[in-house]
């Protein structure tokens, strides 16, 4: 039975770990670059719910849409501003502009809040639990996960059945025909960043509820994100949950098994899968 | 005397000025000397495989501990003289790299980037806990007991230079020739280099593992100087970001632009010393605005004022 739970709850750490890798997914399969400041919007969505919690008792809830709301805004000016301005046949020059962004953010939250561990109370949440016969979840973690799930089945919808869906999947196969049928594609660009954004802070706020961060857990996180990505595979966003959810179990695993091991066999699993499956778990198989 | 004449004497007149350093500096010049050399040499590293070779790493700093340990561990369990083990070290770093290469060379453009990364921890996290290298904990440089006191300053200083050094005159002579022209080739338009005949692998693998090398010596000397490695700052990942400020400021895949870029490192630091976050903030605008408004970084802007100044000569 421990067993079980154990799976059942790296099932559930891998909803997170899935939420992570959607937005940074979102931004390589539309414009094929590697957003590198991806984990220090993760961690900026936590930040921003810090400030308003500390200044009025709010519960971290209700905060939820302005934050998602406010980083939707930051990700479309960091696109339309920075990012859309080095786009282009060189892949380096906007990996290495979100390179600097993710150390100006993280050290401005530094000097802004310390460096200290911070973490968002969620009231007596953190310590409920749900107990199904033998087994017993935590109320908070399955809370996350099945928050995970729904957004992943809302951006499914928005991409397959409204117009700016649409539009996304139309940039994402080939930008320079769209741009022929009129379509701008710096506005759908600015937008899928700002909706990568909003996931991000939605992903850091849950992970500040589960547990205390720093303005340096950014980095840890956009590993995590990459790993999701390369192990479950590009070309759909389902491939994202795949890959966060085997990730997810792994951790739990390896903690279990081995406590001192810390992220060492979620980067075994990525070797494994580099080797044995390129294209990833859920991935199309490239033709060349 | 020709352009490439002149370059030729002003490196080796640069090199032999340097030389002279530690007979006039006191011994805090010379550590700061020493940092800066090993960036330089880490910049160039990073710059032969990012810049030339196309394969932008997030994780040389796996180079750069496995450079360190490789000198430590030999030099206390055999009678290895610590500074004849930085060129053992490099070469050790590189045949590491050897067995990281065929997994590594499945990937291309940002899977390349994350798998050195994760490489790069795999290899932190297995040091960390092995007793070998002295677990979390790290370990002093032992055979620093056997060495003259007075010359380690000096010593290190000079294989500091010659590495730095050294590593420059492979990479300008490797992007010279046909090797420089099959590389560019390769990174500009791997199809086209394809069908005329370029094989990509052993142009890569060759310029993976000088690189590779070129970082393993730069932590051994760098740790040399320290006198004690542990996992945390040998595997830290502060050295990949450290180079990838200093080449982009300097000016990505251009010879000279590790080399102003370390100097507008240091200087930026020393400068804004009062605190370490203001002066990363002050680093990562930097590298945005040269991204965003000049790609080629100060030696691209120094080579467009250069060609105003003499454009009677060079005009067609």
């Amino acid at each position: 039975m421990a067993w079980i739970e154990t799976i059942l709850n790296g099932l559930m750490l891998g909803g997170l770990y899935a939420l992570f890798g959607l937005g940074l997914s979102l931004i390589f399969g539309v414009m094929r670059i590697a957003n590198i400041a991806h984990g220090e919007l993760v961690i900026a969505g936590a930040f921003l719910a810090f400030t308003v919690t500390g200044a009025v008792p709010i519960h971290p809830f209700i905060l939820l849409p302005v934050v998602v709301l406010v980083m939707f805004g930051v990700g479309y000016a960091l696109q339309a501003g920075l990012v859309n301005h080095v786009l282009g046949t060189d892949p380096l020059r906007p990996l290495l502009l979100t390179f600097g962004l993710s150390i100006v953010v993280q050290n401005l939250l530094v000097e802004l809040f310390g460096a200290d561990n911070r973490a968002l109370d969620p009231g007596p949440l953190r310590t409920a639990s749900l107990d199904l016969g033998p087994l017993s979840l935590g109320v908070l973690p399955l809370g996350t996960f099945l928050v995970a799930l729904a957004l992943f089945g809302a951006l499914h919808w928005a991409l397959a059945h409204t117009g700016w869906g649409r539009m996304v999947r139309a940039t994402s196969d080939d930008p320079e025909i769209v741009a022929l049928m009129g379509v701008d594609r710096r506005r759908v660009f600015a937008s899928v960043m700002g909706l990568s954004a909003a996931l991000a802070a939605i992903a850091g706020m849950l992970l500040a509820m589960r547990t205390s961060i720093t303005p340096f857990s950014g980095t840890e996180r956009l590993l995590i994100a990459f790993e999701v990505i390369v192990i479950g595979g590009l070309g759909s966003i389902w491939a994202s949950l795949l890959g966060g959810l085997a990730l997810g179990v792994v951790h739990a695993l390896g903690f279990r098994l081995d406590p001192a091991s810390g992220l060492l066999y979620g980067h075994l699993l990525l070797l494994v899968i580099l080797l044995a499956r390129p294209e990833g778990l859920a991935g199309k198989r490239k033709v060349r | 005397m020709s352009r490439e004449h002149a370059g030729w004497a002003g490196f080796a007149l640069i090199l032999a000025a340097l030389a002279l350093v530690p007979f006039l500096a006191g011994r805090g010049a010379l550590s700061l000397g020493i940092e800066i050399l090993v960036i330089i040499a880490l910049a160039q590293a990073w710059n032969l495989l990012a810049g030339y070779g196309g394969l932008l790493s997030l994780g040389h700093h796996g180079f750069v501990g496995l450079g360190g340990y490789a000198l430590f561990t030999v030099t206390r369990d055999l009678p290895v003289s610590p500074y004849l083990m930085v060129p053992l070290a490099a070469l050790i770093t590189a045949t590491l790299a050897l067995a990281l290469a065929p997994i590594l060379f499945r990937l291309r453009d940002v899977y390349f980037a994350v798998g050195m990364w994760v490489a790069a921890e795999i290899i932190r996290i297995l040091i960390m806990r092995w007793e070998f290298t002295g677990a979390a904990s790290g370990m002093p440089l032992y055979a620093a007991r056997g060495l003259d006191r007075a010359w380690m300053g000096p010593i290190t200083f000079w294989l500091a230079l010659a590495v730095a050094g050294g590593i420059t005159l492979t990479v300008a002579l490797m992007v010279r020739g046909t090797f420089g022209l099959r590389l560019r080739a390769l990174r500009d338009d791997e199809t086209a280099a394809r069908s005329i005949g370029v094989g990509p692998w052993r142009v890569r693998l060759i310029v993976f593992l000088v690189s590779a090398a070129g970082a393993g010596a730069a932590g051994a000397v760098s740790f040399l100087s320290n006198l004690f490695i542990t996992p945390m700052a040998a595997f830290d990942i502060g050295w990949t970001v450290t180079v990838i400020f200093v080449t982009v400021i300097g000016g990505i895949g251009r010879l000279h632009g590790p080399v102003l870029g370390a100097l507008v490192y240091f200087a930026l630091r020393e400068w804004l010393a009062f605190s370490a976050g203001w002066s990363l903030v002050a680093l990562g605008v930097t590298a945005m605005a040269v991204m965003l408004f000049a790609p080629g970084g100060l030696a691209g802007l120094a080579d467009r004022l250069l060609r105003r100044f003499s454009r009677p000569e060079t005009a067609p």
